[in-house]
């Protein structure tokens, strides 16, 4: 399951990332989002019977630490 | 300064259409893809390509050479081809025959850019660029001449103000041959007389006569004039970047600039509006606009930044031009009453205000350079043509790193420029004591660039709305 991030301006460096399998059914994984501001996440899976799917998650107002 | 074969070519009266061609062309693609492809901002051409490499483009463009994106302007493209079917009947109305609609319109951009968060939404941006050619078919369809570049639109106003600071110009060669003209073709077109006078190349649609043409103010770099003249006297010639800022002279199609309040206001929009673009994009502004909206009690966006907009478009220019004005009549004992001495010295901020302009766009154009590669990949393997291979979402740009001390080399260049030109104007006011007209309007620039340099280096922050959190 591969992920990727990208800013909602368009021209701003997508972030890119993998998930693993945790448990079965359950996929974890990391994404080093460098900047303040609304991001969406793009989850790219690949199935077993080499199917791709795809699914957005808005991540808004994402602040600095 | 003459480069061999350039003459040549813009002498080619194809050249226009040639540079039009694949600029429509890319704008018909943005379009549909702006309203049928993707809703993710970066991966869609219309937002890439409007707000990450047109703009970037232009600005640099704008740097090096001259006005050459109104010469390719695809709305003329449409605007001409219409106009072989419909001739427009009317003169543009007396009253709106000023910069104070343009001003409007782009400070209007301005704010749609941040109420509608235009640089994250394809749909608005594609049906922003459908408004363009119907308001350009709607406006040049009515009215004679070029009124909607020299009257409404807020890019072409950008550009002619921004052009101030290009070192090309369209400009006569020798004025002399000017003096033994007698048909002014330049002005009046290239006719054929007959039982009809036919116009067979048109002179200049904005109203700008070459011989007493100063400047890049009002002009498109159309090359209407260029191909009119019969004496092959005007040309793209080399020129002291914003010296026509310097001096005040009668401009044709323009006046004095000194008297005109429209186009002081359009320069006032332009040097601070690039500040205001730019605060919209740094973690600040958010906590200014939550503290706003609690003050107004207001649930949504738009009655904040109105407030945002009119102090730092009308407030703050008011403030500080003012002040500056009542020193430079204190200090410079300048005998002009307030408005005229800061419609005077507004035209010096533009160089500053280019400077902000130039470090925003050129950040996002640099950073996001190669992004066009994989959105437009993307978009023709959505359209059935895979000749491009897969996108490479990995293709970004030149790194921060390289891109920020470039940020802060054209701020620099904008604040030296400014100064410059705000030295000339006041030794031209004040002979005898020019540092003392110059010392007010300079502190205004110095203030302007500490807002500019302290806005880059804040952390960017880039949300919708404030009400994300």
């Amino acid at each position: 399951m591969d992920l990727e991030a990208d800013m909602s301006h368009a021209g701003m460096a997508p972030v890119f990332g993998e998930a693993q399998e945790v448990a079965p059914g359950q996929y974890a994984g990391s994404l080093d989002i460098a900047m303040p501001g609304d991001w969406v996440v793009l989850i790219h899976v690949t199935l077993p019977d080499g199917r791709t799917q795809e699914r957005e998650v808005s991540v808004a107002g994402v602040t600095a630490n | 300064m003459q480069v061999l074969g350039l003459r040549r070519l813009f002498h080619w009266r194809h050249l226009r259409t040639v540079l039009q061609v694949p600029l429509l062309i890319v704008s018909v693609a943005m379009i549909l893809d702006g309203l049928l492809g993707p809703s993710l901002a970066p991966k869609n051409l219309a937002t890439t390509l409007s707000w990450v490499h047109f703009r970037g483009a232009l600005v640099l463009v704008m740097l090096c050479a001259g006005n050459f994106f109104c010469l390719a302007c695809p709305f003329m493209l449409v605007r001409n081809a219409a106009r072989r079917f419909f001739r427009p009947r009317w003169n543009w109305p007396q009253k709106l025959r000023n910069k104070w609609l343009a001003v409007g319109l782009f400070a209007l951009i301005l704010f749609c850019y941040e109420e509608f968060s235009l640089w994250s939404s394809p749909r608005w941006t594609a049906w922003l660029i459908v408004a363009y050619f119907l308001a350009v078919l709607v406006v040049d369809g009515l009215f004679k001449h070029a009124s909607f570049c020299k009257f409404v639109c807020p890019i072409g106003q950008f550009n002619f103000v921004a052009s101030t600071i290009s070192p090309l110009e369209v400009k006569v060669r020798d004025l002399e041959v000017c003096d033994s003209c007698g048909t002014k073709d330049c002005i009046r077109g290239r006719r054929v007389l007959g039982p009809d006078v036919v116009v067979i190349q048109r002179g200049c649609e904005l109203a700008l006569f070459q011989p007493l043409k100063v400047g890049n103010m009002d002009c498109t770099f159309c090359l209407d004039c260029v191909h009119a003249c019969p004496h092959d006297n005007i040309g793209i010639l080399s020129r002291l970047p914003a010296s026509e800022l310097m001096v005040d002279p009668r401009r044709s199609g323009i006046g004095r600039f000194s008297q005109r309040t429209d186009l002081a206001a359009l320069a006032i929009v332009f040097s601070f509006g690039a500040l205001l673009n730019a605060f919209g994009m740094v973690s600040p502004v958010y906590a200014l606009e939550r503290w706003l909206a609690g003050i107004l009690h207001a649930n949504s966006e738009a009655p904040v930044l109105a407030v945002l907009f009119a102090l730092f478009l009308v407030v703050e220019p008011a403030v500080l031009l003012g002040l500056a004005a009542r020193l430079t009549q204190i200090w410079g004992g300048s005998q002009r009453a307030l408005v005229p001495l800061a419609v005077r010295y507004a035209y010096g901020l533009v160089p500053l205000g280019f400077g902000m302009w130039l470090a925003h766009y050129s950040f996002h154009f640099l950073t996001g350079l190669y992004t066009a590669v994989p959105v437009t990949q993307s978009a023709a393997a959505r359209w059935g043509w895979s000749v491009f291979g897969s996108p490479r979402w990995t293709w970004l740009g030149v790194p921060m790193r390289y891109v920020q001390p470039l940020e802060i080399g054209f701020l620099v260049l904008g604040l030296a420029g400014s100064l410059l030109v705000i030295h000339q104007l006041a030794e031209r006011d004040c002979a005898e004591r020019p540092m003392r007209a110059f010392a007010p309007w300079a502190t205004v620039a110095v203030v302007l660039w500490l807002a500019a340099m302290w806005m880059m280096f804040q952390p960017m922050d880039m949300r919708g709305t404030f009400l994300a959190g």
